[in-house]
Formats: C-alpha cells, sequence, structure tokens
C-alpha cells in the first residue's frame, strides 16, 4: 500500500469515528436496560432509562430526597389519607393531557406489566387500597396502613398515557382489573407505538440492537435537558467501557474504577466524579439457631448468639484499613446503616475503632478467649472487590482468635443457598434511598409474611422492642417524631449488632471536559444530570 | 449426485443430532437447576416474601425440578423454549435476534482467516527457507497463543485509545438486508466489525496458516507434482490447479468445524468489544441463571454444528471426486 492511500485510509477511519456532535450525549451503561416498558423491571439501569421517558408523580434527587414532578405537591390529609396535586400544564407526546386517570392506569398496569404478571412499581401500589379522582388534576389516596412514605413510593411507578390500553370503565379495583380489557403490551412500549410518556426524552423504539437513541420531547413541559439527542449502549466489561470513553466513542460512562482513572490522568481531557453511593456492605450473624451449620465452638454452642462475640467480631476489623488498601479509596468506612444524609440516619454515630486488643477481651469475657471456628460466606462478584475484602476480613478475624473459613462464590450461587438459610456468618449489601429503615425492615426486622417484614433476616434476629420501635419507625407521619423512632432503631441495631456495618461502597463517572456533573448517590446515570459546562 | 444413499445419510445424521440435543438439553438444564435460584438475580434485596412466592409461582419454579423438566421437553417438542426469566420473552427468539450480529462477524473472521491464513500458509510451503516463511511461521505461533480477552483489549488501546482509527466497542450503523440487520453494508457499521472481526481471525489466520504450510509441503513432492513439472506446467499453474486443489480438504473441514467454534463460542471478543450477539446474550444470561435462554442456546449451537459438520459433508463431494463416486456407489 502506497503511503497516500495508508494516510487516506487512517483520515477516512479517523472521520468516521470522531463525529462528535455537540449536541449529543453517548453514555456507556455498565449493564443493560431490559426493556422501555416502565413497568418491566426496578433494576437500576432499566429505571434509570424510564426516568428519561417516563415520569413519575414524584422525583428523587442525587441525595434520594423527594421533590414534585408529575404531582405539584401533596399532602397528608388523616394518617391513612393523601391528596396529591397534579400539574395541569403536562401533555404526553402524543399530545393528549395528562389527567389523574393516567395514573390510575399505569398504577393498575403495574399488576400487568410483563405478559400479565407484576412488575416494577406494584410493592407501591400494593400500599394503596382506593384512589378517588374529584377533579382531573386531584387524586385523593387512601392507604391501609399509615404510609408515610407513599410520596417517595410513588417515584417508582413511571406513568404511561391511559389511551395506550383500551379502556372500560376506569377505577382503581384490582378485581376487574380495574375496567381496563386490555392494557398496552411491552412488546408495544418496546416498539415505540405504545412509548407514550411525559419525559423530557422519547425514544423511537428499544429493540435488540443494544443501543437507546433518546431524542429531546419538543413539547416537554419542563426544563429542556442540554442535549438533543442521547444514545445509550452497554459495555459489561470495565476495561472495555474505560477504552471506549477514552477512544472517543462515549462521552460519559458509569463505574468506572479509581485504578482506571489514572488512564484519564495521563490524558488530561477527561474529569470524573466519585461520591459515595447509597450502598452498605454489612456483616449478616446467625443469632438464632443453636446449632447453627457454619459454626464449632468447643463448647457445642453458637458463639454468635452471645452479643459480646458480636462486638468482638466488629472490633477486630479495621475499616479503614479496607477502604484505604483494598478498596483503593473507592469506600468509606461505615459506622450505621444509611450515609449521614438520608432522613433517619444517625448525625452523631461514632465511628468503629479498630481495637483488636479490646475484641480479644471480649472473646474471652464471653468465655471464647481460645477462639472458635467460623464459617465465612461471601460473593466474589456482586460488590466492589467483595473476594478481597472477604479475605481481609478473614484475615482481621483470625488475628483475634475466630479460626475463619472463607468460602467465596458467585453471586447466584450465594444468594440462592442465602435464601435458604446455609450460612452463619455472611456478607452482604444493601442500597436505598428511604434511609436506614428499609434495610431493619428487611434484614433485622422478626420475620412477618403479612406486613411484609425480615424477608431478608436470615441471621433470624428477634427482638420484639425493637419491632415496637421500627414499627413506629414505619408509620408514624409526624416527621420528626418519625426521625426520632428510627433513628432509635438504628441505635438497637448498632448495640446489639445482628448485623455489622463494613461500608458504603463509591459509585464513579468519568467523561469528556465539556461535561460537568454531581453523580447520584443511586448509581443511576441519567442523561438530564449532565450538563455542558 | 443426491442419491438415495446420500438422503439416507442425512436423515440419519438429523436422528442422531436430536439424541444429542436430548442429552445437551438433560445436563444443561439440571447443570443450572443445581447452581441455584434465580429467583435472587430477578428480585430487588428488598422484595417480600410474597414478591417472591409470587415469582416462583409464574416462572413454574415451585414445582419438583424433574416436573419443570418435563414441562421444559413437552413445550421444546412443540417448538417453544420457555420465556426468558430476564426479558419475558421467548427465549428462542432473543437467541435468533441476536444471530445475524454473530454470523456476520463469524463470516468476516473466518474470510480474513482464509484469505490471509492459505496465501500465507502456502507461500511459506514452496519456500521454507526463506527469513520471510520464518518470521510467517513464528508470527503463527504467537498468534496461536495469545490469549483472546487479552488480545482484545491490546487491539482496542491500539487502534482505539493510542491511535483513535477504529471505535473501540458496540456495534454501529445497521442496514436491513433479507430481514436482517447487518453491519457490513455500511461505512459505519464496518468499522465497528473491523476490531472484533480481526480478535476473532488472528487465530483463524494462523491455524490456516500451517495447514496450508503443511498440506503444501507434502503435495509438493507428490508424483503428481513431479509429472506435471516434467510436463513443463508454469510453476503458478501448478501451485492454483494441483498444490490448491489437494490441499482444500483438510482446510475445509477445519474451517467449517471451526467456523461453528467461531459461531458458539466468541463469547470473549463479544464480551470484551460489547457486540450484541448470541455470545454476549450467553453470558448475561448464565449470569443472571436465565436457564431457558442458557438450555435454549446450548441446544441451538448442537443443532448449528450438526448442520454445519453436514454441509462440510457435502462440500466434500464437491471438492474430491473420490468421495463423490464412492457414495455414489
Amino acid at each position: 500500500m502506497s503511503l497516500t492511500k495508508k494516510i487516506f485510509i487512517t483520515g477516512l477511519l479517523a472521520s468516521a469515528v470522531s463525529q462528535v456532535n455537540a449536541e449529543t450525549l453517548r453514555i456507556g451503561y455498565a449493564s443493560a436496560p431490559t426493556s422501555a416498558d416502565p413497568h418491566y423491571s426496578g433494576h437500576t439501569p432499566t429505571a434509570a432509562l424510564r426516568a428519561h421517558i417516563f415520569e413519575a408523580l414524584v422525583d428523587v434527587d442525587r441525595e434520594s430526597k423527594v421533590s414534585p414532578l408529575l404531582a405539584e405537591s401533596w399532602q397528608a390529609i388523616d394518617d391513612n389519607t393523601w391528596r396529591f396535586n397534579l400539574r395541569k400544564d403536562v401533555a404526553f407526546s402524543d399530545g393528549s393531557p395528562f389527567t389523574a386517570d393516567d395514573v390510575i392506569y399505569s398504577f393498575c398496569r403495574t399488576y400487568h406489566a410483563k405478559k400479565g404478571k407484576r412488575g416494577a412499581g406494584a410493592s407501591s401500589v400494593d400500599l394503596i387500597s382506593s384512589m378517588e379522582v374529584p377533579d382531573p388534576h386531584t387524586l385523593i389516596i387512601k392507604t391501609n396502613l399509615s404510609q408515610p412514605e407513599l410520596p417517595r413510593m410513588m417515584s417508582y411507578v413511571g406513568i404511561i398515557a391511559a389511551n395506550t390500553g383500551e379502556i372500560n370503565k376506569l377505577e382503581f379495583n384490582r378485581e376487574n382489573q380495574c375496567g381496563v380489557a386490555k392494557f398496552a403490551t411491552t412488546e408495544e412500549i418496546n416498539s415505540g407505538s405504545k412509548m407514550v410518556g411525559t419525559g423530557p426524552y422519547l425514544a423511537e423504539k428499544f429493540d435488540k440492537s443494544e443501543t437507546v437513541r433518546l431524542t429531546q420531547n419538543p413539547s416537554y413541559w419542563g426544563e429542556k435537558p442540554d442535549w438533543q439527542t442521547v444514545e445509550i449502549k452497554t459495555i459489561s466489561n470495565n476495561g472495555a467501557r474505560i477504552a471506549g470513553l477514552l477512544a472517543g466513542d462515549y462521552d460519559v460512562i458509569e463505574g468506572v474504577s479509581t485504578k482506571n482513572l489514572r488512564w484519564l490522568q495521563e490524558r488530561g481531557d477527561f474529569e470524573w466524579t466519585v461520591i459515595p453511593s447509597l450502598r452498605v456492605i454489612f456483616l449478616q450473624l446467625d443469632v438464632d439457631r443453636d446449632q447453627s451449620p457454619g459454626v464449632s465452638s468447643s463448647k457445642g454452642d453458637n458463639p454468635l448468639k452471645n452479643p459480646l462475640v458480636r462486638k468482638a467480631i466488629s472490633l477486630a476489623i479495621d475499616r479503614n484499613a479496607i477502604v484505604k488498601f483494598i478498596l483503593e479509596g473507592e469506600g468509606v468506612a461505615a459506622n450505621q446503616f444509611a450515609p449521614e444524609f438520608l432522613e433517619g440516619a444517625l448525625t452523631d454515630a461514632p465511628d468503629i475503632k479498630y481495637n483488636p486488643k479490646k475484641a480479644k477481651q471480649l472473646l474471652a469475657e464471653a468465655g471464647y478467649g481460645d477462639g472458635f471456628k467460623l464459617a465465612f460466606h461471601a460473593t466474589n462478584d456482586r460488590y466492589l472487590y467483595d473476594s478481597k475484602v472477604s479475605q481481609a476480613i478473614a484475615q482481621y478475624l483470625k488475628k483475634v482468635g475466630i479460626d475463619v473459613e472463607l468460602h467465596s462464590m458467585t453471586k447466584t450461587v450465594f444468594f440462592s443457598k442465602r435464601r435458604s438459610k446455609e450460612y452463619s456468618f455472611s456478607m452482604g449489601g444493601w442500597a436505598s434511598g428511604s434511609g436506614p429503615v428499609s434495610l431493619l425492615k428487611s434484614f433485622a426486622a422478626t420475620r412477618n409474611k403479612e406486613k411484609g417484614y425480615g424477608s431478608g433476616n436470615y441471621g433470624g434476629y428477634s427482638n420484639p422492642e425493637f419491632d415496637v420501635v421500627l414499627d413506629k419507625a414505619l408509620t408514624t407521619m409526624d416527621r420528626s417524631t418519625r426521625v426520632g423512632y428510627q433513628q432509635e432503631a438504628t441505635r438497637m441495631i448498632l448495640d446489639d449488632l445482628p448485623l455489622i456495618p463494613l461500608h458504603w461502597q463509591k459509585y464513579s463517572w468519568a467523561y469528556k471536559d465539556h461535561i460537568k456533573t454531581e453523580g447520584r448517590t443511586d448509581e443511576k446515570t441519567i442523561a438530564m444530570e449532565f450538563h455542558k459546562k | 449426485m443426491l442419491g438415495i444413499t446420500m438422503i439416507n445419510y442425512i436423515f440419519r445424521r438429523l436422528g442422531q443430532s436430536a439424541v444429542v440435543a436430548f442429552i445437551m438439553s438433560l445436563l444443561v438444564f439440571f447443570g443450572i437447576y443445581a447452581v441455584g435460584d434465580p429467583i435472587a438475580t430477578l428480585l430487588p434485596p428488598d422484595a417480600t416474601d410474597q414478591d417472591i412466592e409470587s415469582l416462583r409461582t409464574q416462572l413454574g419454579l415451585d414445582q419438583p425440578v424433574w416436573v419443570q423438566y418435563g414441562q421444559f421437553i413437552w413445550n421444546a417438542l412443540q417448538g417453544d423454549f420457555g420465556d426468558s426469566f430476564v426479558h419475558s420473552r421467548p427465549a428462542l427468539e432473543l437467541i435468533i435476534e441476536r444471530f445475524p450480529a454473530t454470523l456476520e462477524l463469524a463470516i468476516f473472521a473466518l474470510m480474513i482467516g482464509v484469505c490471509f491464513g492459505v496465501p500465507l500458509g502456502i507461500y511459506s510451503g514452496l519456500k521454507p527457507n526463506a527469513k520471510s516463511s520464518k518470521a510467517i511461521m513464528f508470527g503463527s505461533t504467537i498468534g496461536f497463543s495469545l490469549p483472546n480477552f487479552w488480545q482484545g483489549m491490546m487491539l482496542i488501546m491500539l487502534f482505539s485509545v493510542v491511535l483513535g482509527w477504529l471505535p473501540a466497542s458496540g456495534r454501529g450503523e445497521t442496514t436491513e438486508f433479507l430481514g436482517m440487520e447487518l453491519s457490513f453494508m455500511s461505512w459505519d457499521g464496518l468499522t465497528y466489525m473491523i476490531l472484533p472481526g480481526i480478535n476473532l481471525a488472528l487465530y483463524k489466520i494462523s491455524m490456516h496458516t500451517r495447514l496450508a504450510r503443511s498440506g503444501t509441503r507434502e503435495a509438493l513432492v507428490q508424483d503428481y507434482v513431479t509429472f506435471a513439472r516434467a510436463k513443463g506446467l508454469s510453476e503458478s499453474r501448478i501451485v492454483r490447479v494441483h498444490v490448491l486443489r489437494n490441499i482444500l480438504i483438510p482446510i475445509v473441514t477445519i474451517a467449517g468445524l471451526e467456523f461453528g467454534s467461531l459461531i458458539a463460542f466468541s463469547t470473549v471478543t463479544e464480551t470484551v468489544f460489547g457486540w450484541p450477539g448470541m455470545g454476549k446474550l450467553l453470558m448475561d444470561s448464565i449470569r443472571t441463571l436465565d436457564r431457558p435462554v442458557v438450555v435454549a442456546y446450548l441446544i441451538f449451537v448442537v443443532v448449528l454444528f450438526i448442520l454445519i459438520n453436514l454441509m462440510v459433508d457435502l462440500l466434500y463431494m464437491l471438492l474430491d471426486p473420490r468421495i463423490r463416486e464412492k457414495e455414489a456407489k
């Protein structure tokens, strides 16, 4: 090949690659949205995509605070009744006006998404016992129990136009399918024919090509986003994703490990945001069974039932060292279960200081001075550096005399065995924007199927006093009283330690230097939060 | 030339494949069942017991495993491999949807492999002692031994990050052709194919080089070549007609088998380059224990391999008159 020809081809290739359009934001997701159906899945990438096209009554901001969206305001009329005032100036992408009927239709559809099966948002709608519409822009929602967090729960339900279904007589009644003859199907929404939302972006279709193309909704009621078009691609491999950013295929990528940030530093024309996310990593202990499958002590009992032993385990772990050397800064040592900025978190929680001496003392005091054997189960592909973190924890516990045998495994195996209570001591994670109570409700409350409490309480912790406080923390309508109960619930668990907090993970975004963003603590990547400098 | 024996032969082969597909389904179904419960990955961690139970019933996971398997086989015989747990869509549909992307990448890689490998091999076979031949053979050793994953990352680093010539990952513009979305018809689409194509092809190039080289060296000392030389035929005619023709049979066999594995197991390349093909689907499905997709995928692959082998056998007959005549008798 002659030199000129070479140069020509190089130029051609280069120009094909570098068609950078200032109006387009190209995003590289770490995992793929599974559908454009607003009620299909609540998983982070799918919910993030949903926010572009379908809005909810309520929004949650980057720090998980609730704010008005399709509902401009709301009040609790009494303990079980809420009034939502809907915006009057909103139209769907097909031009039809947004009214309370669309809300009822969408709420009912959560039970019939996924080929007629329950979908995302259904557990929010579960809380509702009735919905009334005094006028097209007012909704009266009644709940069975008092639900102080109802507005937040409304943020999980995307609103789709009622005219996408065939309706006989619309009313909120689960028995007769709300008077809807046929709901829009997931296929119809993915194909674009019924993708009718109120969001700032429109998508022609959601299909197999794994690229989602969004264009600005010209008739959007709110503030126009900075980008005319948005392209979302998914590259699950971390190295390939950052290479794609460096190569100019993407303007923004999510989930960049700090180890890779030096590549960006060298190049100089990139910036990044690394923030602590809502995800807390914690240890879960079997505090219930006398004979626990992974424990053997010389006395033949289960030492984890003893609060002194649990405290010793907590003190034996150097959280700061783990965060600094293993997470390489991609974490924050945890001293409670929810980050401080969330409502209900403790504002004065002391750091849990590494104190192996004290740990040994406590173990001796509890009668386990010569240690005991403990099987430790952890994932190796679910949380940030989870296999290394669990190895470090095993080493720390060995130092104080607990003979830990670590079992790392892939997440699918881990979670199904955890569900069947095969572990005595395991490492889990949790992320929720509604403060510490959501974790405590699932993982520390006494199992109660009716109320939906304790579904993750594999350690079998049961403390009637705590259950009472938690119930109040979940149902008290007055905000400051409720926060008081939430903090009390957290304190009780930190004293008793059926769960031991380890650290909060960080999440990161890297992007070209003409862009700025603050990052969301719920790890969602949403185009509206990326701005031109 | 397609005699009765031939048709018999084809039917016998298809019968064998049904047995293989059945055994495969059994192994994979119970294998994945043993790995764990997909519910944990399908539902958010705060799912209530009620959510979990209702999903188990919806997916039929509350039944004993042999009932689940019987149900699966019964439906599969009617062409229904079940719905993906994750996508709530027919598993087979998901696979077939992604098939064109994988197929075009595989064909592209196969073409690179043959077009570069065979000439290089013949060249080094004809001049085994030339320095350039030794360089080619050295190169092929490297091509054989580089791990696919690392090699892919290096290609991205070099051509996308450092030089900035080619896109690093994903699939570009596609054009619809015969009902399939294909990339190679547009320039933009093609640029996205080059790196994953090369990544898949490097190994194939090395293999074809070696095959063609040893074939050539063998053929050169055969009587028919000596005879052709004695007849005074030109060297290029000898190579084209007498050598190439004779080394084609092993090359076609290997190319055919390798084509099957290109389609079925380009998982690593597809994952590194974010190529939305079947391999990436398989990886994602294994991660989420999406059993219907994994089982359907592997059965699909079994059928594919059998069909490819059949086609290779038929191609033999075109290439080799001896086999043709044997079958005709």
